[in-house]
């Protein structure tokens, strides 16, 4: 029942009424409220740090320094590849906005005026800002030792580790057929360089944690995180608990964006509340969540050879991740984008290699598209530029070159479900890619562009999940699955909605906490829908075999003959003879009592040989297309989208209301990063860590005309063929806009966003513009 | 933030006296530019002084040819006023490119002016139309032209204790238009990279009696607009063509000397700035015709 249905979101009254329950609004009784004090340097040792006047200051419970962390009582280092960030800093600080100290204290106002009491000394060192700057062999080390996780994830094991340059965190390589032989056999060969610069995820959220230490040493927390498993192990780490006694709860999430990922406040809540012995609430403020995670900064250098009649022989590529201070999820991250460089095309001879290089910025993390849209920005724009260069149509060498059912990627492995070329002729059919565009004179010029892209999915991953029919019939969905907004309660409703023939408001769907949700690895990646999909389809199922059998008795039948139809099971046929499921309860137990579970597990597998990056990096894989026409005022450099197309396979679109939703998320976001959106760093220092002059899109900034198409080319494994939806509709956005740039004015920009004086600069041929 | 004390004077000589007794303190109208300096801890001001409860500071009146806000008169207000929209619709059209309805619906026309930032919208159009600041303050009232009155980077011409309590903009004769222009390098909320007000009246011949136009952010970093009269362009006199508007487009470019930060270089703005006048004045042309003056040749 109601698979393909617009449910509205379960949760839509709440979050429109203000009362909906977020971290930042939890309390416990006699909670504290914490503040970070941050680096003010980008780079140096901390050589002293004396607390004494913030701790004296009334009102102050705990002030949380390197001296809590170093007693030999906990691991105090977290990270889910490498175990590189202290909870605050014990001997470095590596950005500034870098932890140094936390206080906890009976007002925010208090905790954040002792901040100014601290007093630290620190030896300050050079400051890396660019992983160019961090791989010279003169540059300091910022981080002198590295420790991998020890419980690290399965695909991981095909990275590198600290190795390739100085200063790295990680190395991904993927070699495939002979690529000096493939160059020596082009007719062209492109060469380019294309930059990404740091950008926010944006949650309208902030990061925040609520944490309390029982007497016994249980940790309960409460945070707006996206992968409460994965918390949980690291908190069980560092605190040296058992898994079984610490409870990450995460309720209602205002926006992830992969920024919510990993841990990030919890481990600050938690050692506070634990010295304290009182429960402590950790809100990040604005500027601190600019100091918490970003999007990684990416160069890509790009070499193509191309045959005449425009086929793609071989592909080189080096990426330099722009890791941050810490590694965070960067080095799975800069593999992603690593075998992803080699783009949606079929490229015999392949040599990709991508480095995560340490330097003195926020680290970075997950964001929406997971190092894809950054190496698209310059794989499609390439394509356009071989195109001109071959006088081929763009869509025609695209759609000459681009993978599809039954096609090797990269990395090896025969792709299904990616209906590219569906997607690439959809795009163009609505932009109206075969005429000309309406030039309206005078000093606008109008052009229309395309790009497509590909995306894995982290892999392996398990799902599980718990299914629970009570006795009056409604169901009960235990789930690890974080709602950030992206719909997954009403989504894995209708699932089980529809495996149980009851209607979607029979169902609640539990929030994701450990002590009670079976395991789920993390709500990223857009896995949701296809992982947890099918595992609440697999507990749904057992509960309905159950039902079934349950009914077969009652109804003297066969299971084979038992039909279930809105809460009701029936001989098929004979609707008449309809018993409903609390009837059926009551049959079974005697009274109204009890209840029948299901069980749902979903594991998916997967790995890549280190040395070849051969293997199976993805159990499905996102595709998708984005054509856009623009219009350039040619006085200005400014550069307006009138109308962008968005192409993306769903598998099967479980409510297309939410897809659509998720693809239209995507582009706008897509567009923020695209014309304005920077983390500009001057003197070793954030410049804009507000949103006055970190600037992103508003509604007014959405095209007019923005069409969003959604392909059903079911996938084997999808729960009713779906796969999901967050994510591929982001990184065709500013390839495709930068094309159309190209096409429009002849100007290309290679490296984000595309400003209005980048745009000027080189229409009036100046090599640099500024902005 | 840094604690503060909130005072709510009745009166302006209250208040006056209130800034007068508290070295660190500020006044507030709106707080949408103060409440973020103290947040980022650039200002730490012991007491804040709220004109909220001083009556008559949000009224719009009209007499002898001018219209007169009081000091806490919204953009919002400013934006939607009927006569605001009849009188210097410019200054309307100016409040309305001002942030977001949030910004413009708190933040007023006093408060924008005294922060002084050189990122402006409302500056300009004030300049352009003559506008005069009234000051109330321990010596008494005065009355200061706003060019006057924004001095220089995060400065205005205000003494101690001294309050602004309302602004007077000169009617334009009806032969006029008057155009405002916000040239943004990021979302239409942000900041202007370039504002621009453009001012024309013609005579009763056609041509141009008078002329001014007044830019934000091309003073480097000064509150003080720049701008180019119809002396100072030689255009007074002469019909509004393009050569003419050519002519003034130049005269701003060549005295324009832009600041570099992270909404545009230089280099960009002074480009922005022939092209901004040249479509503010041809606008105001257009206007012009559009409402039945007499034609200038195009």
């Amino acid at each position: 029942m109601g698979i393909g249905v617009s449910t509205p979101r379960l949760e839509n009254l709440e979050k429109i009424t203000g009362r909906i329950l977020y971290t930042v609004n939890m309390e416990l009784p006699g909670m504290l409220h914490a503040r970070v004090l941050r680096s003010p340097i980008p780079h140096g040792r901390v050589r002293r740090i004396d607390a004494s006047r913030a701790e004296a200051l009334p009102g102050i419970r705990c002030v949380l320094t390197r001296d809590d962390l170093t007693r030999g009582d906990i691991d105090p280092y977290f990270g889910p590849v490498i175990r590189d960030q202290p909870i605050v800093a014990i001997d470095k600080v590596r950005y500034v906005g870098d932890a140094v100290a936390a206080v906890a204290a009976d007002t925010e106002q208090i905790a954040e005026e002792a901040l100014r009491l601290f007093e630290v000394e620190y030896e300050e060192l050079a400051p890396l800002m660019d992983p160019l700057e961090s791989i010279r062999e003169t540059a300091p080390l910022i981080h002198e030792t590295l420790h991998p996780a020890e419980v690290g994830f399965a695909d991981v094991k095909s990275l590198k580790i600290g190795e390739g340059y100085r200063n790295s965190a990680s190395h991904f390589q993927l070699r495939r057929g002979d690529v000096e032989a493939g160059f020596r056999t082009a007719d062209l060969i492109m060469e380019d360089e294309y930059y990404v610069p740091v950008v926010q995820h944006a949650a309208l959220e902030p990061h925040a944690a609520l944490a309390q230490v029982h007497a016994d040493g249980r940790i309960e927390v409460w945070s707006c995180t996206q992968n409460p498993s994965v918390v949980r192990e690291q908190l069980a780490t560092i605190f040296r608990t058992p898994l079984s006694k610490v409870r990450v709860v995460a309720p209602y999430v205002g926006g992830g964006y992969g920024a919510k990922t990993y841990p990030k406040l919890e481990p600050l809540a938690v050692a506070l509340a634990r010295k304290a012995g009182r429960a402590v609430r950790v809100i990040a403020s604005r500027e601190d969540v600019f100091y918490t995670v970003t999007r990684h900064a990416v160069r890509t250098r790009l070499k193509t050879g191309v045959a005449a009649d425009g086929r793609l022989v071989a592909r080189q590529s080096v990426l330099f991740f722009d890791k941050g201070a810490y590694a965070d999820i960067g080095p799975r991250t800069s593999k992603n984008g690593g075998y992803s460089s080699g783009g949606p095309y079929r490229i015999p001879n392949l040599k990709l290699d991508s480095y995560a290089i340490y330097t003195n910025k926020t680290p970075g993390g997950a964001y929406r598209g997971f190092g894809v849209p950054q190496v698209c920005w310059a794989y499609e724009q390439q394509m356009d530029q071989i195109a001109e260069r071959l006088g081929i149509d763009p869509l025609a060498l695209r759609l000459q070159n681009v993978v599809g059912e039954g096609d090797a990627f990269a990395t090896g492995e025969i792709l299904h479900a990616v209906p590219l070329r569906e997607a690439l002729l959809r795009a163009a059919e609505a932009i109206r890619w075969s005429e000309p565009p309406a030039q309206p004179g005078g000093h606008r010029l109008r052009g229309k562009g395309l790009a497509c892209m590909i995306k894995s999915t982290m892999t392996p991953t398990v799902s599980s999940a718990a299914v629970k029919m009570e006795e009056d019939g409604s169901i009960t969905v235990l789930t690890g699955t974080v709602e950030i907004g992206q719909g997954s309660d009403t989504v894995l409703a209708q699932v089980a909605a529809d495996v149980l023939a009851v209607p979607v408001d029979r169902i609640h769907v539990v929030h994701s906490d450990t002590a009670v949700t079976p395991y789920d690895q993390s709500t990223s990646s857009s896995r949701s829908t296809f992982s947890m999909g099918n595992a609440v389809r697999q507990a749904a199922g057992e509960i309905r075999d159950q039902l079934v059998q349950l009914a077969a008795r009652q109804l003297e039948i066969a299971p084979q003959d038992v039909a279930l139809k809105d809460g009701h099971a029936f001989p098929k046929g004979v609707l008449a003879r309809r018993i409903s499921y609390d009837a059926i309860f009551r049959g079974h137990f005697g009274m109204a009592v009890g209840s029948i579970m299901g069980r749902g597990l979903f594991k998916t597998d997967g790995g890549l040989d280190p040395e070849t990056g051969q293997g199976k990096a993805s159990a499905f894989w996102f595709s998708g297309a984005g054509a856009c026409e623009v219009e350039v005022d040619t006085e200005t450099g400014a550069v307006s989208v009138l109308k962008y197309v968005g192409v993306v396979n769903a598998g099967k679109v479980i409510n297309p209301l939410l897809a659509r939703g998720q693809v239209e998320g995507s582009i706008v976001c897509a567009l923020g990063h695209t014309f304005f959106e920077e983390m500009v760093y001057q003197e070793g220092a954030l410049a804009n860590p507000n949103f006055m002059d970190y600037r992103l899109p508003t509604a007014c900034e959405i095209p007019r005309e923005l069409e969003v198409i959604l392909l059903e080319d079911g996938h084997r494994d999808g729960p009713y063929g779906a796969i999901g939806v967050g994510e591929p509709a982001v990184a065709p956005v500013a390839p495709a806009v930068g094309n159309a740039l190209a096409r429009a004015t002849g100007v290309r920009i290679f490296d984000l966003p595309i400003t209005p004086e980048k745009v000027l600069a080189r229409l009036n041929g100046r090599r640099e513009g500024r902005g | 933030m840094h604690r503060f004390s909130l005072l709510q004077p009745a009166s302006l000589d209250e208040a006056s006296a209130f800034l007068v007794a508290h070295e660190e303190s500020r006044v507030i109208a709106g707080g949408t530019a103060l409440v973020i300096l103290m947040k980022e801890g650039l200002l730490q001001p012991s007491h804040l002084i709220s004109l909220r409860r001083i009556p008559g500071l949000t009224a719009v009146d009209e007499r002898d040819g001018t219209v007169a806000f009081g000091s806490m008169v919204t953009q919002h207000a400013l934006e939607v006023s009927p006569r605001v929209r009849a009188r210097v619709p410019v200054l309307a059209a100016a409040a309305s490119k001002v942030g977001n309805i949030r910004v413009r619906t708190i933040s007023t026309i006093g408060g924008s002016l005294c922060e002084g930032d050189y990122q402006s919208d409302l500056s300009p159009a004030l300049a352009c139309l003559g506008a005069r600041v009234l000051v109330h303050g321990p010596v008494g009232p005065r009355t200061v032209p706003v060019l006057e009155f924004l001095r220089d980077a995060y400065e205005v011409d205000l003494g101690n204790g001294e309050i602004v309590v309302g602004i007077e903009v000169p009617i334009p004769p009806p032969n006029t238009a008057a155009v405002y222009l916000k040239h943004v390098t990021g979302p239409v909320t942000d900041r202007p990279c370039l504002g621009v007000a453009a001012l024309v009246t013609l005579g009763r011949d056609g041509t141009c009696e008078d002329l001014g136009v007044a830019l934000s952010s091309v003073r480097g970093v000064s509150s003080r607009p720049l701008v180019i009269t119809a002396a100072a362009s030689g255009i007074k006199g002469r019909r509004l063509d393009n050569g003419a508007i050519d002519a003034v487009a130049d005269a701003a470019y060549a005295k324009a000397d832009p600041p570099s930060d992270l909404r545009a270089s230089s280099w960009y703005r002074k480009e922005m700035t022939r092209v901004f006048v040249r479509r503010a004045l041809a606008a105001a042309r257009a206007r012009l015709q559009r409402d039945g003056h007499r034609q200038p040749d195009a």
